[in-house]
């Protein structure tokens, strides 16, 4: 272990974390829109709706997202010619970016886990709060707004936060389909010079740091939204 | 375009990897499982010395994809014994260096669980243990512990299901468990279809998961059937 190597592995590594982050930013909010969708569907009448709902969220949680992201790397192209040839778009797909299978494949896959959070947070409202801003008078979409959604993420934002923590540990499989993310860039630096344990324990670092960090922040985060439950109880 | 006979070949192909994967996941499971209850013993302890190094520990394996660690132990541990006690651990299975990284990641990913449903167990029950005359470890034993794991078995079923999914990350070292078949296949037959040969893995993984799933809720019904009577006579 020679730790010049080290260090300069850490500052190399520390680079792609803001694209790291940033793509699992990206993921986690179109995962939380997909996710109230799935919400709103499970709450549907129609019961050959309800049922394939259940399928499909029964598969993504069934299945492990490296499977997934593989089938999504192989499989999105093929659609993608398919729907081009159908309608004319005229994309090339010769040259599709793998990070677009990333983000279909994880979004689909943390969709189908946020839809439990959010129906969660938003079942856990008592329905007397929804009673009593009725009989205050309040329409369908006051009632909405002012009460049942502030109150729901209150409940959620901790779980969501914390299912981006999880997020950004998940996309170091992005490595498979040569998206570069934290672990990537260490098994690309372990490439160049050879030396596996000091790029890999700087991406562990990496890691540590970024963790710890963000946990703080979402438990702060989180003191702030719990603070009229607090109230209530002293 | 692939026939009907074709597919059962794949699946049976990929069937040859399931041993593997199931003893990998059960022996990861029991090692990791009895860390875990003394991982998350040592951190109830109120002796310091053994409480914070485990909880850095917890800390650290939380926050490190399995993927890292498995490649971190990979090649760390034979530099680690080469240097302290000279011996050479080249040549030990693969398998091996996956039990210890899934053992020690579960082993205190799983206190993380039993921990805060060892707390959740009230404060009563314990003095009205000792106050019957139990000892320390009957309090525990026979009072705490059964408790706990009515409120922890959800999500330790939860956790065995994460188990299998990540064992399919094992094939990047090159092991021939159920996704090291898939990887085969798709390397050495140049005729199989990579989207085919993932999506029959997946099904596969598919239904081990909706088994564990039906065992893991058929133990909670089990385990809580006490709680059940408690609510139909009302006496809760």
């Amino acid at each position: 272990m020679s730790s010049h190597i080290f260090v300069g592995d850490f500052w190399t590594i520390w680079k792609v974390v803001p694209q790291t982050l940033g793509l699992s930013f990206l993921i986690l909010i179109l995962a939380t829109l997909l996710g109230s969708l799935f919400w709103q569907i499970q709450e549907s009448r129609h019961t050959a709706i309800k049922f394939l709902y259940h399928a499909f969220s029964s598969y993504f949680r069934g299945v492990p997202l490296l499977i997934h992201l593989l089938i999504f790397y192989y499989g999105l192209p093929i659609v993608i010619k398919a729907l081009s040839d159908q309608f004319n778009w005229g994309v090339s797909t010769n040259q599709l970016n793998p990070i677009y299978a990333v983000i279909v494949s994880y979004t689909l896959y943390s969709a189908s886990f946020l839809a439990e959070i959010i129906r969660g947070s938003f079942k856990s409202v008592g329905t007397d709060q929804l009673e009593a801003a009725s009989a205050l008078g309040y329409t369908g979409t006051q009632r909405f707004f002012a009460v049942w959604l502030p109150q729901a993420l209150s409940e959620a934002l901790p779980k969501i936060l914390n299912y981006y923590t999880l997020l950004i540990r998940q996309l170091s499989l992005a490595f498979l389909v040569s998206v570069v993310d934290i672990f990537a860039k260490a098994k690309l630096e372990t490439a160049a010079n050879d030396r596996y344990i000091e790029a890999f324990c700087a991406a562990a670092i990496v890691y540590w740091i970024l963790c710890v960090v963000l946990t703080l922040i979402f438990s702060k985060v989180e003191h702030y939204l719990r603070r009229y439950d607090r109230s209530v109880l002293a | 375009m692939h026939n009907f006979s074709d597919v059962i070949g794949l699946f049976k192909q990929l069937l040859t990897g399931l041993p593997i994967t199931l003893g990998f996941i059960i022996s990861s499971w029991i090692i990791g499982f009895s860390l875990s209850v003394l991982v998350t013993a040592g951190r109830l302890s109120p002796r310091r010395w053994l409480r914070y190094p485990l909880d850095v520990l917890v800390s650290f394996t939380r926050s490190i994809p399995i993927v890292l660690q498995l490649f971190l132990v990979y090649y760390g541990l034979p530099a680690l014994v080469q240097t302290l006690i000279g011996v050479d651990l080249n040549d030990v299975n693969k398998m091996i260096f996956c039990i210890i990284t899934f053992s020690i990641y579960y082993g205190s990913y799983l206190s993380e669980i039993l921990r805060p449903a060892y707390l959740s167990v009230r404060k009563e029950q314990h003095d009205a243990a000792y106050g019957l005359g139990y000892t320390k470890f009957q309090t525990n034993f026979h009072v705490i512990v059964p408790q706990m794991f009515s409120i922890a078995l959800p999500s330790l079923g939860n956790e065995v299901i994460n188990l299998v999914h990540q064992s399919s990350i094992l094939f990047v070292l090159g092991t021939v468990d159920l996704m090291g078949q898939a990887d085969m296949i798709i390397t050495t037959d140049y005729t199989s279809s990579p989207l085919l040969t993932y999506f029959c893995a997946g099904m596969i993984y598919w239904g081990l998961t909706i088994v564990i799933t039906a065992v893991v809720h058929s133990i909670e019904r089990y385990v809580d059937r006490y709680k059940q009577s408690d609510l139909e006579g009302g006496t809760i």
